[in-house]
């Protein structure tokens, strides 16, 4: 198993795919999923919780050839 | 801390035995759909002997079916709370790449109005999407020494 160090040794990039939180785009869907989760675990019994988003295609139309598959791979997103 | 996968149900065991006794423990799963049927199972039982812990399960839509599977199979998998994120639609995009940009680079992203609604388009509103083709987007930019 790796350890993975997403944020620390590197310069930031704007469309980077890592879990920086510095850069992560909050709407007001996110918000309020963020807060039933967080509430979910704190008090919530059974204490688990399940979050789902679209599935990502495994390539997209633009980059037919690429390997976005990379991201997945490396468990980042 | 974030590991990468493949993980077990051993490993998690092992990483919960040296955790700190008295603190919460939460542990997050992404791509919690391709975790094993085996390890999804094992997670009541755990939580139960482990009332420190709390389990968050990310993924695809797979993790739900999946999930509904195993429990329709008669295994125990109770959950608390079980959310859906939607992607972005196109103001969600533009709003995506300006809050992106500005926070890393500062002032307005290098795309024009244009190739955002094909970025909106391209990528489906999904972020991972957005990020791959921006990130080729601008590379490519750099090689042929344009912007736009």
């Amino acid at each position: 198993m790796m350890t993975i160090d997403f944020a620390a040794d590197r310069p930031k990039e704007p469309f980077h795919p890592s879990a920086d939180p510095d850069v992560f785009f909050e709407t007001p869907a996110v918000t309020a999923v963020s807060q039933r989760l967080i509430a979910a675990l704190e008090v919530g019994a059974p204490p688990l919780a399940v979050l789902t988003g679209p599935r990502a295609p495994a390539r997209p139309r633009c980059c037919a050839g690429s390997r976005p598959s990379w991201l997945a791979r490396n468990g980042r997103r | 801390m974030i590991e990468g996968l493949p993980l077990g149900l051993d490993d998690l065991r092992d990483r919960l035995a040296a955790t700190e006794p008295a603190r919460r423990v939460v542990v997050g799963l992404d791509e919690a759909q391709a975790l094993s049927s085996d390890l999804l199972v094992a997670l009541d039982p755990l939580l139960i002997v482990r009332p420190d812990l709390r389990i968050l399960l990310v993924g695809e839509p797979l993790l739900e079916s999946k999930l509904d599977a195993l429990r329709h199979g008669g295994a125990a998998i109770r959950e608390s709370v079980r959310c859906r994120l939607a992607p972005l639609d196109a103001d969600g995009v533009r709003g995506y790449l300006d809050f992106r940009w500005r926070t890393v680079r500062g002032g307005a992203h290098p795309f024009a109005p244009e190739a955002v609604e094909r970025i909106a388009a391209a990528s489906d509103g999904i972020p991972q999407m957005i990020n791959l083709i921006c990130g080729l987007a601008l590379r490519l930019a750099e090689v042929r020494g344009s912007t736009g």
